[in-house]
């Protein structure tokens, strides 16, 4: 009997050990001895097709997997990551915050004058003044895919409600507002006022990073309605199935959202990639307005 | 940050990024990583292993750099198993010295679309541990500790018994 119970305890260690010891692994940590009191985020760049010369790169801070909006500061140092085993410091500045956007996000316009690669260090001072680093890479590119600053856009003719009866062909947005979808590219260009083009999919991508694009070019229309004109460009000229607008391929947008904001002459004054709120929206109108 | 070199890999991992030419609509979220951010390690880890909300494209990829934005050599995959994790394991002969280090992702998810992020983790060498040890708790890993349970609750016991039986 005493043996039995003794082997039977074997057995049960024995078991609990292979158990132990073949647990699954997406239940286990690396064997982290601790995590620093300095937080460490992560970088997340949600615009692609970047130019080189001074690049308007927005990015999104998190903590984990969570958004952060209790940042103080950000400084990025910019260096050229060269063939010849060298990197040099190209450009030291601050990020500026926009926290009136449903992701809070920063935008930095190194000075990056060549295509190539570069690597930017980000220097995040927190809301106690805890100071942490973060490392990323950027690819900048001479030719675009999409028009450049001071490019003329291609005269698209989209559809309008001119042409087309019900808005809800023409945007995906639960209630779309008829005053973005007056006019065709082609008319902006040739009407001498500035406008601003949106190409979103609010339906399409619901994500907090691209859906309220389209809140913002909304509320900036009600602001700037009388000086600037608007138009909301859907991704999908159909949604059933879905079939990419003949405008975004002319465009060749490789991404979306995008949004740009053109100058009287029609020329491409900001290129926008990814998150737009109203406060930066503003900023660009406000710089061609006071040309 | 004075050194760069062999920056290959990164401009292979931006040539994939640039390869992809169709209309994306959507964004990949990272939800959980191995090594998890900003952990601090006495030893290099063995595996990279990001996870994502939805399964990944092809060309999906990330890059380990170290502080001075040198690429460690790593061959990332898609687990065919689960499409939504993206993993690369480090060779046993793989030495990291202690420093700071970045994971840099690039991901396409299965609608074509693309956004990259990057996060870091620390090794840390004996005189960091010595510092660290001051201010942070240990944590075990999950494993090490269940071993040390169990451990602990069945020696006695077959102590216990081999000690009467042998009386």
């Amino acid at each position: 009997m005493t043996k039995k119970f003794t082997l039977s305890l074997l057995v049960l260690t024995l078991i609990g050990l292979i158990s132990a010891c073949t647990a699954d692994e997406s239940a286990q940590e690396y064997p982290p001895v601790g995590a620093s009191d300095i937080p460490s985020y992560q970088i997340v760049v949600p615009a692609d097709d970047i130019a080189s010369g001074s690049p308007r790169i927005p990015f999104i801070i998190y903590d984990g997997f969570d958004q952060v909006s209790t940042i103080d500061r950000v400084t990025i140092n910019a260096y050229a990551l060269q063939d010849d085993g060298n990197g040099t410091l190209v450009w030291s500045g601050e990020a500026q915050p926009f926290n009136d956007y449903a992701v809070p996000y920063w935008v930095t316009y190194p000075e990056l004058p060549t295509a190539g690669l570069w690597g930017l260090e980000a220097t995040i001072v927190n809301a106690d003044g805890v100071e942490s680093e973060a490392q990323f890479a950027v690819q900048t590119v001479d030719d675009t895919e999409g028009p450049q600053i001071g490019e003329l856009p291609p005269a698209s003719i989209n559809r309008t409600l001119e042409t087309v009866d019900d808005v809800k062909l023409l945007s995906s947005a639960v209630t779309p507002d008829p005053a973005l979808h007056q006019f065709t590219v082609a008319e902006l260009l040739d009407n001498g006022r500035p406008s601003v083009i949106s190409f979103n999919t609010p339906a399409y991508c619901q994500t907090a990073v691209c859906a309220p694009v389209l809140n913002s070019i909304e509320q900036s229309h009600e602001t700037y309605n009388q000086d600037v004109d608007y138009l909301h460009l859907e991704i999908f000229k159909e949604f059933d199935p879905l079939t990419t607008a003949d405008e975004v391929l002319e465009w060749n947008l490789t991404s979306e959202p995008w949004t740009f904001v053109l100058d009287e002459d029609g020329r491409v004054a900001a290129r926008l990639a990814g998150p737009v709120s109203p406060v930066e929206l503003q900023f660009h109108i406000e710089n061609i307005l006071n040309e | 940050m004075t050194q760069f070199r062999n920056w290959s890999l990164f401009c292979i991992f931006i040539l994939l990024s640039l390869a992809h030419s169709q209309v994306v609509i959507a964004h990949s979220e990272l939800i959980a990583t191995l090594p998890t951010q900003g952990a601090i390690l006495t030893t290099p880890p063995n595996k990279i292993r990001l996870q994502f909300n939805e399964p990944l494209n092809a060309g999906s990829t990330f890059v380990l750099f170290n502080e001075a934005f040198q690429p460690i050599k790593l061959n990332p995959l898609i687990d065919e198993s689960k499409p939504a994790i993206l993993y690369a394991n480090l060779p046993a002969d793989l030495h990291l010295p202690a420093g700071f280090y970045t994971v840099q992702w690039l991901v396409i998810s299965q609608d074509g679309h693309q956004i990259s992020g990057s996060y870091r983790f620390q090794i840390i060498g004996d005189r960091d541990m010595e510092i660290l040890a001051e201010g942070v708790s240990i944590n075990l890993p999950g494993w090490f500790a269940w071993l040390m349970i169990i451990l602990a609750l069945a020696t006695p016991a077959i102590v216990w018994n081999w000690a009467k039986n042998s009386k």
